[in-house]
């Protein structure tokens, strides 16, 4: 496994979603690959909060909240 | 930008392998594991892409810190018998003291996520015991055996012994003690068994 460290140089967005199944992925993705300033993006689907990561030096928030609802799924930002 | 907090990484590696030696892999989440620790997911989310990725690592953590400890001031030149004492003591030394992360390990071989740890983890390890091996059968002081063979008869009566003195008591009630004196006793029938 290569497991780089990026947090530091790279914004950590973290949201609860009900990205939950394959094909949800499936929607979702498309979306995220496309929208520039994700750097990586990765649903945790193991975790009851489903939580989505998004690695991002420029993305507010906000903007990514305005994205994943857009395409259907809940999205809220986790607090810290 | 947040910075990396190693004080951070190891409390919540700590309180993992706590959990996960208690109740086991499968009710093991991010979500339980902010509570314990006292942190948010979102901060825990920071330094591990998810579930997988922080057991993941958990695992290489202590399996690092395991193979680390297990070749300390051990040379692969060393003959058989000196060789395979500094083994026992360097393993028992980190038994007797991490029995937690021993626990853990043995919980994660069983995992299937186990796989995907140990393709990084034994290539040195492998490698330095491999030479040990090989130059102790060169100096025809070992039988050769298939290396399996060699490990189970090298390596279990220690692991039963140090098994005996975490558990408090081998047979019946009575409690049992891993001394210097019953190892080198354990390892001399060993050797006998091994040598040439």
């Amino acid at each position: 496994m290569n497991t780089t460290y990026t947090a530091e140089a790279m914004g950590v967005l973290v949201f609860r979603t009900n990205i939950r199944f394959k094909k949800d992925l499936a929607m979702i993705a498309p979306v995220l690959d496309k929208q520039p300033g994700v750097q990586r993006w990765n649903v945790d689907r193991e975790d009851t909060d489903k939580v989505l990561r998004i690695e991002s030096r420029t993305l507010r928030p906000e903007e990514v909240i305005h994205l994943v609802t857009r395409a259907g799924f809940d999205c809220e930002e986790l607090p810290e | 930008m947040r910075i990396r907090d190693e004080k951070k990484i190891c409390q919540l590696h700590q309180k993992a392998i706590e959990m996960i030696v208690r109740e086991g892999l499968d009710g093991f989440g991010i979500n339980k594991l902010a509570k314990a620790a006292g942190v948010s997911p979102a901060t825990i989310y920071i330094y591990y892409k998810d579930r997988e990725d922080l057991i993941i690592q958990t695992t290489r953590r202590v399996a690092d810190v395991m193979l680390e400890e297990s070749l300390r001031d051990f040379d692969p030149a060393m003959s058989l018998e000196e060789g395979l004492r500094k083994q026992w003591h360097n393993r028992a030394a980190h038994f007797m003291k991490n029995p937690l992360d021993v626990e853990f390990m043995e919980k994660m071989r069983y995992s299937h996520l186990y796989d995907k740890v140990a393709v990084h983890l034994y290539t040195s390890f492998k490698d330095v015991m491999g030479k040990f091996y090989h130059n102790a059968v060169a100096r025809k002081e070992l039988t050769p055996l298939p290396i399996e063979i060699f490990w189970a008869v090298a390596y279990a009566p220690l692991y039963q012994l140090i098994k005996f003195h975490t558990q408090e008591k081998a047979f019946g009630h009575q409690k049992f003690t891993l001394t210097e004196e019953l190892m080198e006793q354990t390892l001399q029938l060993v050797l006998k068994a091994l040598k040439i």
